[in-house]
């Protein structure tokens, strides 16, 4: 495997080579029988996905386009081919899901800048939702103002991707109330290990669970929030900003104090043991109770209540307002982690190879994906296949899985691009959706006041940022060494095999000299420019 | 084995010899077999108390869902066919390639051999990457064909030095100069004295590359992309991800909501995928018996 | 021109044989090995792949300077040399176990067991590690903890004093069996008259086995050592990614998760190719040398 890897690396590297000659796109730049113009396509597709060619939505698009494509689906490894197929110049002519903003500075040349093809007689959908979107064209574009991957915008999904929920049957069932301070919390996740709030008898309970740590939705981290830290888009790599600068929290004194917090109800077993190591997986089967269909897990952070905890066990957990700070005198502004424009926006849904024969009626095709009925169906399904009915004028309602042993989401996922298409969402399109769609939205009422404190100066979102091919370079090396370290020092916190206290000034100079001063400068300098635009 | 009877076993330290190797071939067997144990009976549990650690020595909460979603995939026979094609073809290709290569660096009399060795063990650790291999291949013309999953690997290093050791140690040279005083060619003693004599080192290289071809995946990912050349590891892989993504990822993105038995195809691949391939090993295994060599030898 | 005519003459029949392997290698190895270059330039798509400038050390020098390099390459070096020291053994002792057992059907059975963990893959291994080892509800985890092998505060699979044995035992577990193979194959070419030999001097069964079989089994493992020692520092990649955490990473960053990290995570292609050609030639001098010892040694090597 490691051979592997090193194999991959030179791939990519090898992508640099004028070897381009070889494969390119065949059948393209002539017309079938019916006068449609031939096209070929790829789709990374997600692995549920069935056979897209009998999506009767996508071959509509297709006739309305005038074109016929040949379909290529990519079901599993695309990073580890990709490589390959990139420096081989062996394409077809559009790539959907395929690309990330690096493969253009690498693969420089093989794909074609978009920008001359974009306009409102040739794109009209395109070019409406940047005009009414004006995040996705500044996301869309490269820093010399190219665009070469077209983003999309799903618009419905909520502001934040973690709801921190608690067992209000076992609150219920201890007399207790829901805690609004980390004070509070530790009372009820004390009582919870202490009390068998299931009633089996066993002390089986696990008060609080979590899943990963630095830019993960279900990580504890994301408790800073209660410490006056606006994390946005899951604060990946721990980045936020404060007042206009860019800052990281692993080196903030509140995140020392979230961590003193956290270590003393680890150390009380309040927190579960394997949270570290367990996977995913793992970390989701716990809270689908244990055997008899009784509860394990206290507090956790979820994506909806059904996915979380299964039909059975859904009832028996609410979600929990902002906890506020409460420790040690001092008080804090309470924030939430605020998702939105992660959840509802990404690049590079779609491009187009430069040695494409038919740009114009590949950017004809492109556009179908983004009017208005057809983004709905590029997420959720097509009309005439009966997964989603127009109920009037800009309405549309998703229809129950036609296979009643599956359920809503799985459906989505077989028989659409779902999140992975190119799409433009109206935000005045009225969708009704899926219950879990619902739930997800009802759960997050309590998070609305928090959220309603973003401004501009604490708003980060990292994917706007643009970043130099060198300033790429040098923040890709220097981070891997900052993050070797905040990602080890977290852990050892945690379970007490470090003291915070004595160890925290060494471990902010250590992360100073890994580089973390530079890599701030650069992100400073980043935002300052995203912010003038 | 041939020399157990002649053995005195009132001989107090060979009593203790004799126990002691039941005893640590015993406490080797449950060692390894309770793992092995514990995915089969994983992947017939409830996922979700699997990862609770509630299944330890009997299945709970049996179903057959991981073996459904693997054994209702049309795709699969027809892995198991093209895998079946790559493990015979291959590897007989391979024992032709590797054992007159394997002979001819195992003659001491043979000045260039350790040139030719260095030629052979420089590629061990020296590659030019994926993308200029594939680009050879490509010029082959090779590309998504059956042919390149055939013969792609077409001699292993490691192996042509484990035959060449088998060869030059096992095989003595009295036979070889007896063989030259008859008059016989290279390729005449090779056939009729070397080939015989190693039939337990040809035992071990073929499973060594049938396995290698059984479980090779990632040439194929790489270098096809046709569904109908894919090989059954290419399209287990495939059904474990589709299963796979119930269970993984981030809930903003995608559901979790096959939980109660998602796990169970990872452990059922396995199982499908292994239980084949373990039907050679005794095949192998009975050219590993004491004797059967030497019997050559003096026969 | 008559010498070469001669060698010819006497040769060109094991040049033959020699000729499929070669060719093979030739084409599919050496051909594509252009590639190597790219650790020491700089890739420029405009300027294409023979055209890009060169850098010489650059990347080389950024990673000789970072401070990731010793704690890698040290991290590196414990878990391979462990993993030799555990692991090279293991498969010569069974294998002389297994070639001791006088009843025939258990001599089978325990062989066929003792081979199946080689086909479980990583993903499936690791899980079972999390879930076997797991503080509270792992089987394995409160087994070794009732027998006091292992402290019952120690949580086996979230501590760093915990990673190396756990690294080193589930992959002796894992290789032992299929390793052993080669060896028991070579112990079956042992010459039966030395065994009545032996007897004949009254050694018994312990004496037979150190002054009989592990004779025999000598070049095997010089030719395996030596090429276990050419891989030092190849310690499997995927295994310790998995089996990584917070609390270990101290211990588990070895080069090849760094190279992922740095190199496949940012897409910096030419760093990683770097490191990876440095990995590649401390292996070969490992390997060299390692030859060099053995044949002085025990007369046996590669080349």
């Amino acid at each position: 495997m490691r051979k592997k890897v090193l194999s991959i690396l030179l791939t990519a590297v090898m992508a640099a080579s004028t070897f381009t000659g070889c494969g390119g796109s065949s059948g393209s730049g002539t017309t079938d029988a019916n006068g449609n113009t031939k096209l070929t396509a790829l789709f990374v597709a997600h692995p549920l996905t069935a056979d897209i060619t009998t999506f009767k939505w996508l071959q509509e698009f297709a006739d309305d386009a005038g074109v016929n494509i040949e379909w290529e689906v990519i079901y599993s490894d695309w990073d580890q081919t990709k490589p390959t197929r990139f420096a081989s110049g062996d394409i077809p002519d559009l790539l959907f899901n395929a690309t990330v903003d690096a493969d253009y500075i690498t693969y420089n040349g093989l794909f074609e800048d978009l920008t001359p093809y974009i306009s409102a007689d040739t794109t009209p959908n395109i070019q409406a939702m940047f005009d009414e979107e004006p995040d996705t064209y500044v996301l869309a574009q490269t820093p010399e103002g190219k665009i070469f991957g077209l983003p999309k915008f799903q618009g419905k999904w909520p502001d934040t991707n973690g709801v921190l929920f608690i067992n209000q049957k076992w609150l219920d069932n201890l007399g207790l109330e829901a805690p609004t301070t980390f004070s509070e919390l530790e009372k009820v996740l004390t009582a919870f290990k202490n009390n068998d709030p299931n009633g089996n008898g066993i002390a089986d309970e696990i008060p609080l669970d979590f899943n990963g740590w630095f830019g993960a939705a279900y990580s504890l981290s994301n408790l800073v929030g209660g410490l006056g830290i606006q994390l946005t888009n899951w604060g990946t790599d721990g980045y936020f900003a404060e007042d206009g600068k860019v800052k990281n929290y692993a080196v903030d004194e509140r995140y020392k104090k979230l961590m003193k917090y956290l270590a003393k109800l680890y150390s009380e077993g309040l927190i579960n043991e394997n949270a570290i190591t367990n996977d995913y997986s793992m970390f989701q089967s716990l809270s689908r109770g244990n055997e008899n269909g009784e509860a394990l897990v206290g507090v956790v952070y979820g994506w909806e209540e059904t996915d979380k905890f299964g039909n059975n066990l859904a009832d028996e957990y609410v979600a929990l307002s902002p906890l506020a700070y409460d420790l040690d005198g001092e008080t804090y502004d309470t924030r939430w982690t605020y998702d939105y424009s992660g959840l509802n926006m990404s690049t590079n849904r779609v491009c187009m190879s430069s040695k494409c024969k038919n740009k114009e009626a590949a950017v004809k095709f492109m556009d179908q994906f983004y009017s208005k009925e057809g983004s709905v169906q590029v997420l959720f399904g097509g009309i005439s296949d009966g997964n989603v009915s127009s109920t009037g004028d800009n309405s549309y309602k998703v229809n129950d899985p036609q296979d009643p042993s599956v359920d809503a989401g799985t459906w989505k996922w077989t028989y659409s691009f779902a999140d992975n298409g190119p799409m433009y969402i109206r935000r005045d399109t009225t969708i009704d959706m899926s219950g879990d769609m619902d739930n997800a939205i009802r759960e997050r009422e309590v998070y609305k006041d928090a959220l309603a404190k973003v401004t501009d100066d604490d708003y980060y979102p990292q994917m706007f940022m643009k970043y130099t091919e060198d300033e790429q370079n040098e923040m890709a090396v220097l981070q891997a060494n900052v993050t070797n370290i905040i990602d080890n020092q977290w852990g050892l916190w945690l379970v007490g095999d470090e003291d915070v206290d004595s160890t925290w000034d060494a471990y902010v100079k250590s992360v100073e000299d890994a580089g973390l001063s530079r890599i701030l400068e650069i992100r400073q300098n980043a935002f300052d420019k995203y912010r003038a635009n | 084995m041939q020399k157990s009877d002649t053995y005195n076993f009132s001989k107090w330290p060979d009593r203790i010899f004799a126990a002691a190797v039941i005893i640590i071939s015993v406490l080797v067997v449950i060692i390894i077999a309770y793992p092995i144990y514990f995915v089969v009976i994983a992947s017939i549990s409830n996922s979700n108390l699997v990862n609770q650690g509630a299944v330890t020595f009997w299945p709970k909460d049996i179903r057959f869902y991981g073996y459904e979603q693997i054994l209702h995939d049309s795709r699969i026979w027809t892995g198991y066919a093209n895998t079946i094609l790559y493990v015979v073809a291959g590897t007989l290709l391979n024992m032709a390639v590797t054992m007159p290569a394997a002979y001819a660096l195992s003659r001491k009399d043979f000045k260039a051999r350790n040139i030719v060795m260095f030629y052979f063990v420089f590629t061990m650790f020296f590659s030019g990457g994926l993308v200029p291999t594939y680009m050879t291949v490509s010029s082959l013309h090779l590309v998504s064909t059956k042919t390149i999953l055939i013969i792609f690997v077409a001699v292993n290093t490691y192996n042509l030095i484990i035959a060449r050791t088998f060869i030059a140690n096992s095989i003595p040279n009295d036979l070889y100069e007896a063989a030259i005083l008859d008059g016989c060619s290279h390729f005449k003693y090779f056939f009729s004295v070397v080939m015989p004599l190693s039939k337990a080192v040809i035992s071990v290289l073929t499973l060594y590359y049938a396995v290698f071809h059984w479980n090779d995946y990632f040439n194929a990912l790489i270098f096809n992309s046709k569904d109908e050349n894919a090989p059954l590891q290419i399209v287990l892989r495939q059904i474990l991800l589709l299963n796979q993504a119930f269970a993984s990822g981030n809930g903003g993105v995608q559901g979790g909501y096959g939980q109660s038995s998602a796990d169970q195809v990872k452990y059922a691949v396995l199982i499908v995928s292994t239980l084949p391939i373990l039907c050679v090993y005794p095949f192998v295994q009975k050219h590993f018996e004491k004797g059967v060599m030497i019997g050559a030898v003096k026969g | 021109m008559a010498k070469i005519k001669k060698y010819f003459s006497k040769t060109w029949q094991l040049w033959l044989m020699l000729l499929p392997a070669m060719i093979y290698i030739f084409i599919f190895c050496y051909i594509p090995m252009y590639g190597v270059q790219l650790a020491f330039k700089e890739y420029s798509y405009a300027k294409g792949f023979l055209g890009g400038d060169w850098v010489g050390l650059k990347y080389f020098k950024q990673y000789f300077e970072s401070n990731m390099f010793w704690p890698t390459l040290k991290n590196t070096f414990v878990i391979a040399v462990t993993g030799i020291i555990v692991g090279f053994p293991a498969p010569i002792i069974l294998a002389l176990v297994i070639n001791q057992i006088r009843n025939k059907r258990w001599r089978k059975f325990v062989q066929t067991i003792v081979y199946i963990p080689y086909f479980i893959s990583v993903v499936v291994l690791v899980s079972m590690i999390n879930i076997l080892f797991a503080n509270g509800s792992g089987v394995i985890a409160n087994f070794l903890k009732a027998l006091h092998l292992v402290d019952s505060s120690v949580n086996i699979i979230g501590s760093a004093s915990t990673f190396l044995p756990l690294y080193v035992l589930t992959g002796v577990w894992q290789s032992m069996g299929w390793n052993s193979i080669i060896f028991i194959a070579a112990l079956s070419s042992v010459d039966t008259q030395l065994y009545d030999a032996c007897k004949v001097d009254g050694a018994n069964r312990w004496q037979t086995m150190i002054h009989i079989d592990l004779p025999a089994l000598v070049p095997t493992i010089m030719i395996l050592f030596i090429l276990n020692m050419g891989g030092i520092l190849n310690v499997g990649f995927d295994k310790i990614f998995l089996m990584q955490n917070s609390t270990n990473l101290g211990i588990s960053q070895v080069i090849s998760t760094y190279v992922y990290d740095v190199g496949v995570k940012s897409s910096q292609f030419s760093f990683g190719t770097a490191v990876g050609l440095f990995n590649t030639v401390i292996n070969f001098i490992c390997l060299i040398v390692t030859n060099w010892v053995s044949k002085r040694t025990t007369g046996s090597g590669l080349m």
